[in-house]
């Protein structure tokens, strides 16, 4: 079909000289001269094959006839070896009439297997026959039987002597006579066998040859007259099936060459005279068609007829490119079908067939899937067309490829879904507010925030504002005023009061949308921050509490210190006074020691000081001031504390040690609650050695990069098992303790960004360590 | 022979098949279908003769004879060697009569093998007419150097029908261990003398216990032997020639008494189967010790004398006993011819001359016996020297000599051997008066040869040698005696 099509393509240019090779025959005689030369050709392969058969049966036949030679002529040597065998016998018995017929009856047989071994050789005389042979043969045959009768004579005159010695000594040259021609006969057969049977493959060799080339050589004689006439016939037909084609790709231009006067002449004349007629009725729904072709494309709609009882199905170009098919004169339901994607099948087919049964319109969106993996949606629209109503129902209908409009539709779908899900995870809403003072819109999830009904649409501005707590309402109002004057955006916290009670916060964050410097409107969020701000409400709280609970601590701690923090007090207050008194001697002396008046002046002045600053310490305890943080020595610190308790340390016995190391670095914290932790701890200490006694050490050092530090005694140690609980509020294990001490010291640490722990000592009693992160300066 | 035969047609056969096939192959390449056909045929055709060497066929009469069969092998041997031509021996039945029809049947059916015939004596005027005329092949002075009664018994009609080779004539053995046993210190002269030494010798030897000793043996069986046997009987009392200067003469008182004499042997000193014996038969009891005396060929036993039973020095040859009339000895004899039919006339007669060549005689005669037929050969001291028996073979010839009358009768010989031997054994087996049974061959003779009978005692003159019987014409008319020949025994050469 190709090659044919090619062919005339090839040819077309050159026009006319294109043509049918057809010579003077029609083609019905051309066929049958082909098939009469053909069957003489057979005839004659069967000729040449009998004759090749005849060959090799003669070549047997000889063969055989070697055998009859080699056969007659043992006959004779045998007739020859008993004749001797058996007369030498007779002869000892000398038995006159035995002997005689015996030797007549051997004579005969002898002459009757001669007669027989002649014929034989004789019949087969061959070129190659040694010629000496029959010469033999006859030699033999006239010396026996004058043997014979003169035995027998001899025998009549009852000489037995003699005919024993003619048969010692005549009789054997015989038999030698007939073995030499047993021999040479042998021989001679032997090769006349071995020419046979040369002959036998010579002519089966040739038999192997001349039947395959025969069968050859007729096969092909018949091929070529088979090509020959296939080639008359199917040339012409070939052009005419590629001018048909070209017909049907629209080639109306293509006309097929023509030339002889037989059958398919003149049907290739009919084809050009019709395929001009046709030419012109197609154009003029080509070029109609060509619209309606473009109108589709650009539409990506293609048009589409189903017969329904028969299921053909007949489509628009357009149609083909959407379902991806090669374009087919032929096409069925059940194949389009296997386009339409499995899970939308079964679907589709309810549809359609329920349309065909009731006869009405359908209408549907599904999904095909191509070969590669694509999914297309299409939305097919068919109309029952009743042309004739009997018999066929056929549906018309357009497919239209909306697979870009669906990707864009779920598109929008999923970016509205992640929209609306985030809001609801950020309880977060937005909306859009109207210059002309409405929402324009608002998210869901808005709705969900001030406990309004989507339903209901976006709230007016007065409903709105009655959501608004009424504390915040009118500030509320005053700034969406002052936005729509000032063109600005907000960010305001308000509380709302939803219709079911419940209190909320809200910020509300909004900003303007200008376009070409006219205001459009405004946009926005608005977050739900209730559970911040009630955290943020709690955190302060508990913060106060602390301060307060710290107070009262510091406080009772100053309570319990009051004796020793007297007799400090006391001691700088009679230094004073003591140099008080000195000065005043000193200036009564006589003269005034001015001198040492002025000194014990300022020593005054410097006790004095001194008692002032234990006071201020004091204060300081005793204030309840907010936290302020600021970078502090701790060694300075544990020196500001360590006098305070020393006095109430030597009340029980108990010796202070300090260990402070140098170039500790300076820490970012509140110097009183520093304070206050140094003192619980050291107050701690020296309750646990109150009744026996021992060492309270403060060290500090500095450990990875942070300070630490540690306060020990060699009290009774930890309670066992529970050295955590002791942190815990309310634990305690003296009957005075209010069970605070430990637990604020470890918030105050903690709250620092420290740690605060207790371990047994190896010996007796415990130590405290804490550690303050090391702010950087 | 038969495997240079062999040789020689295997090397032509084989490439010429080759080339045959060879032919076929390129044909069938280059033809079309037609051709080929045609070539596939051409190449199963055999192919023509070979065109090389030839071989030619001898048919000879003594091939039994194994000394004979052995010397004649060397002697084609040599002739191979000579000329390249290979020859192949046939055999011949034994008898003279039965060989002749083998011959005759070959000849005249025109078979274009043997190519060469042995021809007895008696045979040229037989089988002439289907035999080559060798003057053209052989040059004169070669005809010329054989005895020229040979050449003129071989000549027929003006054609030399065949060549001759041996010379064979009949002769008396006898034991000379038993002779001089009992007294005799000569062979018999006469008949009568030889009758009477074999009587008391076989009587002796009987009286020891030989009961199966014979004084005399010889060829009484009905063939030509009887012809040969009874012409030297009836010529050695001068009963005539059987056949004399167109005459028959046989029918006359001194056959009679010669034939009534020998009719007197059977079953006294000769065997009652003698009237059955052949030459061979002869032989067989001489040679077995069983007889005193023996009559037989020249040519026949040297071979079996040398090789026999009976040792060298216990017996001798000597010419026939004489009748009243002379010695008469039947000549034998061969000759060779070729076939008129043969393929290869030029190398058969090349084969002809050399088995007749002096020097091939010589020395066959040397090994076997027998007589040049070249009378140049009987000068030659070596040859003499090499035979004992040759100088009593010689003179037997040329003084004794009877011929059968094949050359006067021509093909008629044959019917009137046959008449004369069968009225002969009727002598001799069934006693029958020998007068009248030669009165009866007298007249069927006359009818056979259209003779006319010679006056009664006519035969006596005949004393003449039978060189001058030479002139009578054959064909239907003349008589002469060519002697009957056993087949196997008087092997030629």
């Amino acid at each position: 079909m190709t090659s044919a099509a090619l062919n005339v393509n090839s040819a077309s240019p050159s026009g006319p000289g294109n043509h049918f090779r057809l010579g003077e025959w029609k083609i019905g005689t051309l066929l049958t001269v082909c098939f009469a030369t053909i069957v003489v050709l057979m005839v004659l392969g069967d000729i040449i094959t009998l004759s090749q058969f005849n060959r090799v049966e003669q070549r047997a036949s000889r063969f055989y006839q070697a055998d009859q030679k080699s056969l007659a002529i043992m006959h004779v040597y045998l007739d020859v070896v008993t004749f001797r065998e058996t007369l030498t016998s007779l002869a000892q018995d000398q038995n006159p009439g035995e002997f005689t017929s015996q030797a007549t009856s051997l004579r005969d047989n002898f002459l009757k297997d001669v007669a027989l071994a002649q014929q034989s050789l004789s019949s087969a005389q061959e070129a190659s026959q040694d010629p000496t042979i029959l010469n033999r043969v006859e030699t033999v045959r006239s010396a026996l039987p004058p043997q014979v009768d003169t035995m027998l004579e001899l025998v009549k005159a009852g000489d037995w002597q003699a005919v024993r010695f003619r048969l010692a000594g005549q009789v054997p040259p015989l038999i030698g006579l007939s073995s030499s021609l047993v021999a040479d006969v042998e021989k001679q057969v032997g090769e006349e066998r071995a020419q046979a049977l040369e002959g036998i493959q010579r002519a089966q060799r040739q038999l192997y040859v001349v039947l395959p080339l025969t069968g050859v050589v007729i096969l092909i004689m018949a091929a070529m007259l088979g090509w020959y006439a296939t080639h008359r016939i199917s040339g012409p037909l070939a052009q005419l099936d590629a001018a048909a084609q070209a017909l049907a790709r629209g080639e109306f231009e293509y006309k097929v060459a023509v030339d002889g006067r037989d059958e398919l002449a003149d049907l290739g004349r009919a084809f050009n005279y019709a395929a001009e007629q046709l030419h012109k009725l197609y154009d003029v729904i080509k070029r109609s068609e060509a619209y309606l072709s473009e109108a589709q494309r650009l539409s990506h709609t293609g048009s589409f007829g189903w017969q329904v009882a028969s299921g053909s199905v007949y489509w628009s170009a357009e149609t083909f490119r959407i379902f991806e098919v090669e374009p087919e004169a032929q096409l069925h339901l059940d194949a389009v079908m296997q386009r339409v994607h499995p899970e939308d099948r079964w679907n589709v087919r309810q549809i359609i067939d329920s349309a065909a049964r009731e006869k009405k319109d359908f209408d549907l969106e599904h999904r095909l899937l191509m070969p590669g993996g694509l999914v297309k949606h299409v939305r097919a629209v068919g109309h029952p067309s009743f042309k004739n109503e009997s018999a066929s129902l056929e549906f018309v209908g357009v497919i239209t490829d909306i697979t870009e409009r669906k990707r864009a539709e779920n598109a929008l779908q999923r970016s509205q879904f992640y929209i609306k899900e985030g809001q609801r995870v950020a309880r977060m809403g937005s909306w859009a507010y109207d210059p002309g003072g409405f929402f324009e819109y608002w998210s869901e999830e808005l709705f969900q925030i001030y406990g309004l009904d989507p339903h209901k649409g976006a709230p007016t501005l007065e409903q709105y504002l009655a959501v608004i707590h009424p504390q915040d309402r009118e500030s509320m109002a005053e700034v969406i005023k002052a936005m729509l004057l000032e063109r600005c955006g907000c960010d305001v916290k308000k509380r709302i009061l939803r219709s079911d009670g419940e209190l909320r916060y809200i910020r509300c964050v909004g900003i303007p949308v200008v376009e070409a410097d006219a205001l459009k409107g405004f946009l926005g969020t608005a977050i739900d921050v209730t559970e911040q701000e009630q955290l943020e409400q709690e955190r302060e709280r508990l913060r106060q509490l602390e301060a307060e609970l710290a107070h009262t601590n510091r406080v009772s701690m100053l309570g319990e210190m009051a004796a020793s923090l007297a007799h400090e007090l006391k001691q700088p207050l009679a230094a004073a006074i003591t140099s008080a008194n000195s000065c005043i001697e000193w200036l009564a002396h006589e003269p005034p020691n001015l001198e040492r008046a002025r000194a014990a002046a300022a020593r005054i002045d410097k006790y004095g000081n001194r008692a002032a600053e234990i006071i201020d310490h004091i204060r300081s305890l005793y204030r309840k001031s907010p936290s302020q943080r600021e970078p502090v020595n701790v060694n300075e610190i544990v020196h500001e504390i360590f006098p305070l308790l020393q006095s109430e340390a030597s009340r029980y016995s108990i010796a202070m040690r300090l260990e402070l190391a140098d170039g500790l670095p300076r820490i970012e914290a509140d110097r009183v609650q520093l304070q206050q932790v140094f003192m619980n701890l050291m107050l701690n200490a020296i309750e646990a050695m109150q009744d026996t006694g021992g060492e309270l050490a403060v060290t500090s050092r500095l450990q990875e990069g942070q300070p630490l530090f540690a306060v020990s005694d060699t009290g009774m140690g930890l309670p066992e098992g529970i050295a955590d609980q002791i942190f815990s509020a309310f634990f305690t294990t003296k009957p005075q303790g209010s069970g605070m001490g430990l637990a604020i010291s470890r918030s105050i640490v903690e709250s620092h960004g420290g740690r605060l722990w207790a371990t047994a000592n190896d010996g007796r009693g415990a130590t405290f360590y804490f550690t303050l992160p090391a702010h950087p300066l | 022979m038969p495997h240079t035969d062999d040789e020689s047609s295997g090397n032509t056969s084989r490439p010429e098949l080759r080339e045959s096939l060879q032919n076929a192959g390129r044909r069938c390449f280059l033809g079309g279908l037609a051709s080929f056909l045609f070539a596939a045929g051409q190449a199963c055709r055999k192919a023509a003769p070979p065109t090389a060497a030839v071989t030619l066929v001898l048919i000879d009469q003594t091939w039994l004879d194994y000394t004979f069969r052995d010397r004649r092998n060397l002697e084609l041997e040599r002739f191979t060697r000579e000329t390249g031509i290979q020859v192949k021996l046939l055999p011949a039945p034994e008898g003279a009569v039965e060989t002749l029809e083998v011959w005759r049947n070959l000849l005249e059916s025109g078979a274009q093998i043997p190519d060469v015939y042995a021809v007895d004596v008696i045979w040229p005027g037989v089988l002439a007419e289907n035999l080559l005329d060798l003057r053209p092949f052989v040059p004169q002075s070669e005809i010329a150097s054989h005895f020229p009664e040979l050449i003129a018994n071989n000549t027929v009609d003006g054609k030399l029908a065949a060549l001759p080779c041996v010379i064979d004539v009949g002769l008396l053995f006898y034991r000379t261990d038993l002779l001089a046993k009992y007294g005799y210190r000569a062979p018999p002269r006469t008949w009568d003398e030889l009758e009477q030494m074999a009587e008391r010798i076989q009587a002796g030897e009987r009286a020891r216990s030989r009961k199966d000793f014979w004084g005399f043996v010889w060829e009484g069986a009905l063939s030509e032997s009887v012809t040969c046997n009874a012409l030297e009987w009836q010529a050695s009392e001068g009963g005539g020639m059987i056949v004399e200067n167109n005459l028959v003469t046989v029918n006359n008182p001194q056959a009679a008494r010669a034939l009534a004499r020998a009719a007197r042997w059977v079953g006294s000193i000769s065997p009652p189967g003698v009237v059955a014996y052949k030459e061979w038969d002869a032989y067989n009891i001489w040679q077995a010790g069983q007889a005193a005396f023996m009559r037989n060929w020249a040519t026949s036993h040297f071979g079996e004398l040398f090789q026999g039973a009976i040792p060298r020095d216990q017996f001798d040859i000597a010419a026939l006993p004489r009748g009243r009339a002379r010695n008469a000895s039947t000549v034998g004899g061969r000759a060779y011819a070729v076939s008129r039919h043969s393929l290869y006339p030029r190398e058969s007669t090349m084969l002809v001359r050399f088995l007749c060549r002096p020097d091939i005689q010589l020395a066959r005669i040397r090994k076997i016996g027998g007589s040049p037929t070249i009378p140049e050969l009987y000068n030659d001291p070596g040859m003499l020297a090499a035979n004992p028996y040759f100088s009593t073979i010689l003179k037997t010839y040329q003084n004794d000599k009877v011929w059968r009358p094949s050359a006067q009768t021509g093909k008629l010989y044959p019917a009137l051997s046959r008449a004369y031997y069968r009225a002969v054994h009727e002598i001799l087996e069934d006693k029958k008066p020998a007068s009248g049974v030669l009165s009866g061959l007298e007249v069927e003779l006359m009818q056979i040869t259209g003779m006319k009978a010679a006056a009664p005692g006519a035969g006596r003159g005949f004393q003449g040698k039978s060189a001058g019987l030479r002139a009578v014409p054959r064909c239907n008319s003349g008589p002469d005696g060519i002697p009957d020949k056993p087949d196997v025994i008087p092997g030629g050469i």
